[in-house]
């Protein structure tokens, strides 16, 4: 047989590893054939470099530190070191602090909302409002000291006082209060001022006005003559008379 | 002056005792085998990772890991295919995730690991071939990759690997042999 026959059987016998045995006809020709012996030897001395480098490389030194370390981690690791730990005051320190800023925080959110009136609360405020808006209009002349009332469709709105009242008297009475959007307030604050000024105009006027003055006017019937009607023949016949005068 | 014990409802002395007791009679269970399978944690993932200070990285969280989850161990008897499974996975997950690779500290650079060659040349050689070595088994299988570190480790026959791993002798014998010739053809 050829050498290129046994290439590959030469191939696995090395790879096999150095206590594997070749097969006897391989064996004969290794002795036989001096190009095959130094390929397989070259085969094995290439498994060994592998071989001694995984072994030094998988057979590294232990450090000293290493169990040490290793006991040190269990024992943190142990369940009554992690009892110990978690009955320990300050190992709940965090979790507490955290705890407390949350319910804070969720305190002061729950009072800003509670502040805030509902959308039935709301609902009601603008029913009285429109209420007053009537009673007002109904009667001009308390038109000029009742508060202004607007009723905003927004739901969600900031509360504003359009009319700030620095009486105790009247801020005691009802004066109601309207919900506003943040951005809208100066601008019902000038539909408001505008409201008022125009509501005590129309009630100057109307009080000014005498009752008489409201009455319908007397016209006198229009006075015409009798009419003196003639026939039109005749009318013509005077016609051509008073040509011929003229002439 | 009297001490107080505080004791709460459901639970009374004797069961803390007896619990305190099976605690202690399994960390000492588990120190027992630490000694035995510590090092061979460590070397597992020194071997994959070629790194001393990760390998003790490693090889301690899968110590941690194990001891964490002892009690779940039906079989303690496989305590140390269990711990080698998982140091090796986790060296295998630190080896991808770590892009520092490269700049590490290897065994092939360390020079009271390696008795430096007499010229320069049969240095660089060395290294050269170390470095391709490398190369070579980071691209194995991981089944191949294992039975290879595991059998380069001092004091394991190919039996006790088998024996490590659960699997039949052959294909210990099979996986090794693939993994030598892969190797071989990748250096040569």
């Amino acid at each position: 047989m050829t050498c290129h026959h046994y290439k590959q059987a030469l191939l696995e016998l090395a790879a096999a590893g150095p206590e594997s045995k070749p097969d006897p006809k391989l064996q004969a020709h290794l002795q036989t054939c001096s190009s095959c012996r130094n390929a397989f030897e070259n085969e094995r001395s290439l498994f060994a470099s592998i071989d001694s480098c995984l072994c030094s490389s998988a057979n590294a030194e232990i450090p000293s530190s290493f169990i040490p370390t290793l006991r040190a981690q269990l024992q943190r690791e142990s369940p009554a070191a992690q009892r110990a730990r978690i009955t320990n005051p300050l190992f709940w320190l965090p979790a507490i602090a955290a705890a407390a800023i949350i319910l804070f925080l969720v305190a002061s959110q729950d009072r800003r909302i509670k502040s805030q009136p509902t959308a039935e609360q709301f609902a009601t405020e603008r029913t009285e409002s429109s209420v007053v808006t009537a009673t007002t209009a109904a009667s001009p002349s308390q038109a000029t000291t009742a508060p202004i009332t607007a009723a905003v469709g927004k739901p969600v709105a900031s509360k504003a006082i359009i009319a700030p009242d620095k009486n105790p008297a009247r801020a005691s009475s009802s004066d109601p209060e309207i919900l506003v959007p943040p951005d809208q307030e100066i601008l019902l604050a000038r539909y408001a001022d505008q409201f008022r000024r125009h509501h005590q105009s129309s009630a100057t006027l109307l009080t000014e006005v005498a009752p008489d003055q409201t009455a319908l006017l007397q016209v006198p019937l229009i006075q015409i003559a009798e009419l003196d009607v003639k026939p039109l023949a005749d009318t013509q016949r005077e016609g051509q008379q008073n040509d011929l005068r003229e002439k | 002056m009297q001490e107080l014990v505080l004791i709460q409802p459901g639970r009374t002395a004797e069961t803390d005792l007896q619990r305190n007791a099976a605690e202690a009679a399994q960390r000492r269970e588990f120190e027992e085998h630490l000694a035995e399978c510590g090092p061979l944690a460590f070397r597992v993932a020194r071997g994959v990772l070629r790194n001393t200070a990760d390998a003790e990285d490693v090889a301690q969280d899968a110590i941690l890991r194990a001891y964490r989850r002892f009690d779940k161990l039906r079989d303690r008897g496989r305590f140390k295919a269990w711990l080698v499974r998982i140091t090796f996975r986790l060296a295998l997950d630190r080896a991808k995730s770590s892009n520092r690779r490269q700049h590490r500290e290897t065994l092939w650079s360390q020079p009271e690991r390696c008795p430096s060659p007499p010229t320069a040349e049969d240095l660089a050689a060395a290294n050269q071939f170390r470095s391709r070595l490398d190369h070579a088994v980071d691209e194995l299988p991981e089944k191949q990759r294992l039975v290879l570190l595991l059998s380069a480790i001092e004091g394991h026959s190919l039996e006790e690997v088998a024996a490590l791993l659960n699997i039949p002798m052959g294909t210990v014998k099979s996986r090794l042999f693939f993994a030598r010739k892969q190797l071989a053809e990748k250096l040569r």
